[in-house]
């Protein structure tokens, strides 16, 4: 019966003002979620991106945003030395403010060996990837919210470094890399015989909780605390999901209430002004049932071509906020989008259950009068 | 044995039509009596305030017989629809259909015996706004779950019959009230009903439309072998209808004024009030 579908286009302005309420829902959800997801993924986009198993530092740390670690450089010769290390390679960094033009923004300045492969930047977007004394290579969306280019001379720490360089892909939500040449990093920060961060490519094969037991008992004198790759960053992560994790829930219950108020608003709209009509239907010999199929489908109608018109708005918009914005990652991947759908209909179908119980109530000897 | 609705041959002992699915657990094959009411009264509110709808009526309708019901505002024609079309449960009372008691059939039998044994025909047309001619005649074949070709070749020979070839995908905002009232009609036979209960069919159609609409019926009647129940205040339905009768006070008359069980009489009061 194809009364669903025409009484719902039976008026088409109500019907698209509905839908794009529906998509206004759907595109607050699925940005919320994938500023989520993007934002704890790119939070630890350094950490994902270097490319060493263990990371080790000082006792007591075990993420990267809101602790400093200190060891000392002398511990690399210990390190190294054990069964099972491949190589390694020491970090020097600490977040600070980027004074530039009466400006201060949030970055974390990196110091690394220039002349091993892990540890500096792995996409360079403009300029050149590899930085001499006194040069510094700056994530490209901190360039940008500064008005600075590659050839400026930028102060760190009080003393001015050549911008050689714009990296891609190292800014995280409020936060910012600034990659320098080890040596520079130890004199600025005052740090000659120390490190933060030993990063540790194991050999094939090894063992690695054998191998984070052997480097703790390497270092009787120092603590040291050692995760895996995977665990720092989970650490990391976790820090993340606990500062925006519950606004963002909440945000996306409400995207879902709107979605379901609007869907319901409509559907119950349209089937009190046909309530003589299911009237008649169920005169003529139609169960309940038959007539909760029709809401039903009216509500699924109006989810699906709401999620339509939302989804493709919300996963172009992705990307134009990614390559604008670029400390604010919204990643909306296929998975994403299929669940969203799942929660569309969920949504129509929770939206149903008013005007279900509006027909359930309906009396078929209306037929009989005026 | 032939379907009434898809004209497909149904084999003997069969429940239901193989290619329609329309039940046949009540055939008309052999029972000239389609229906039976027996001392149905309806008694709407209690003590002081109790109200008696109808009152003691008993009714037989016959197969291809057209029984046209006058009365007075307030004479309980309303109510008693609602009680022949298994609309309304009676206060006491029953009826049989078919040989069949279906006054205490349960709430989730009642629609499907409603689809397939009843047809409705009322005064506003009752049809589908958004529906054409023919989805509006294809509903009851719809919520039988009817395959699409046989609901489509059976709605455009009901409409074709019923003189509206030409208003097949029509709205009802684009038909004439004769029109409407004729796809009402279609409506109501779409499922080959035994009994069809109008109420006021002519009551919003000028003299040539009613004219279209009363041979309509007499043309079912006799075509369908179904009974019609004509409730109204038109005296033209008095040249098509084989029985009159009475109704006031929630009772069926006879001319001396008694209430009886009306097995097979013709009741032509000295004055019908309009």
């Amino acid at each position: 019966m194809p009364l669903a579908r025409k009484n719902l286009f039976a008026e088409r302005t109500r019907l698209l003002v509905s839908v794009i309420g529906v998509a206004f829902a759907v595109i607050l959800i699925l940005v919320m979620i994938g500023v989520f997801v993007g934002t704890t993924n790119q939070v630890t986009t350094y950490i994902d991106h270097t490319e060493s198993e263990v990371w080790v530092m000082q006792d007591g740390v075990s993420q990267m945003f809101r602790s400093v670690s200190v060891l000392p450089q002398t511990l690399q010769d210990s390190l190294e030395s054990l069964d099972g290390v491949e190589t390694i390679t020491p970090i020097l960094g600490v977040p600070s403010s980027f004074d530039h033009n009466g400006d201060h923004t949030a970055f974390y300045l990196l110091g690394y060996d220039e002349t091993q492969p892990i540890g500096g930047p792995w996409a360079i977007k403009e300029g050149i990837g590899t930085i001499g004394a006194n040069e510094t290579i700056l994530d490209r969306v901190l360039a940008r919210k500064n008005n600075v280019s590659v050839g400026d001379t930028v102060e760190l720490m009080d003393e001015p470094f050549k911008v050689v360089g714009l990296s891609d892909e190292t800014a995280a939500v409020g936060n910012f890399y600034a990659f320098i040449r080890m040596d520079d990093a130890r004199r600025i920060l005052k740090s000659e015989q120390r490190v933060s961060y030993f990063l540790i490519t194991p050999k094939p094969d090894t063992d690695i909780p054998m191998l984070r037991q052997r480097i703790i008992d390497a270092s009787p004198d120092v603590p040291l605390a050692v995760w895996t790759r995977e665990e720092f960053a989970e650490n990391s992560r976790s820090i993340v999901i606990s500062m925006i994790g519950r606004p963002l829930y909440v945000m996306i219950v409400i995207g879902f209430l709107v979605g379901v108020a609007i869907v319901a608003l409509t559907v119950l709209s349209v089937t009190t002004e046909q309530m003589r009509d299911y009237g008649v239907i169920k005169a003529i010999g139609a169960k309940n049932s038959d007539l909760y199929q029709v809401v039903i489908k009216q509500a699924l109608i109006m989810g699906i071509l709401g999620y339509a018109f939302g989804a493709a708005i919300a996963y172009g918009a992705q990307f134009v906020i990614r390559e604008r914005l670029g400390d604010v990652n919204v990643e909306i991947s296929p998975w994403l989008l299929g669940s969203m759908f799942v929660l569309t209909l969920v949504m129509a179908v929770f939206a149903s259950v008013l005007p279900v119980r509006r027909i359930a109530n309906v009396d078929p000897a209306v037929v009989f009068r005026a | 044995m032939q379907c009434p609705v898809c004209h497909a041959t149904i084999t003997a002992n069969a429940k239901q039509c193989q290619q329609c699915r329309r039940p046949l657990m009540l055939s008309r094959a052999d029972n000239p009596v389609i229906m039976h009411a027996d001392g149905l009264t309806k008694r709407y509110g209690s003590g002081h305030t109790e109200v008696i709808a109808v009152n003691n009526l008993s009714l037989t309708l016959h197969q291809g017989e057209i029984t046209l019901i006058m009365g007075p505002s307030g004479s309980g024609k309303t109510s008693m629809l609602l009680l022949l079309g298994c609309l309304m449960q009676p206060t006491s009372g029953n009826i049989h259909f078919l040989g069949t008691n279906v006054t205490n059939l349960s709430s989730k039998k009642l629609p499907e015996f409603r689809l397939f044994q009843l047809g409705f025909v009322f005064q506003n047309f009752n049809l589908i706004a958004s529906l054409t001619a023919r989805e509006n005649v294809e509903v009851p074949m719809h919520l039988a779950g009817i395959k699409s070709s046989v609901m489509r070749e059976r709605s455009t020979k009901l409409l074709t019959e019923l003189g509206l070839e030409k208003r097949l995908n029509h709205v009802p905002s684009n038909l004439s009230g004769g029109e409407k009232q004729r796809v009402a009609i279609a409506r109501a036979l779409a499922l080959g009903p035994s009994l069809i209960l109008a109420d006021e069919p002519t009551a919003n159609l000028d003299s040539h439309s009613g004219q279209i609409v009363m041979e309509s019926f007499q043309r079912i009647a006799k075509a369908e072998q179904c009974s019609v129940v004509i409730v109204s205040h038109d005296p033209r339905l008095r040249d098509i209808s084989d029985r009159i009768l009475w109704l006031e006070d929630g009772m069926l008359h006879d001319t001396n004024g008694n209430s009886k069980s009306m097995e097979r009489t013709t009741l032509v009061p000295a004055e019908v009030h309009a």
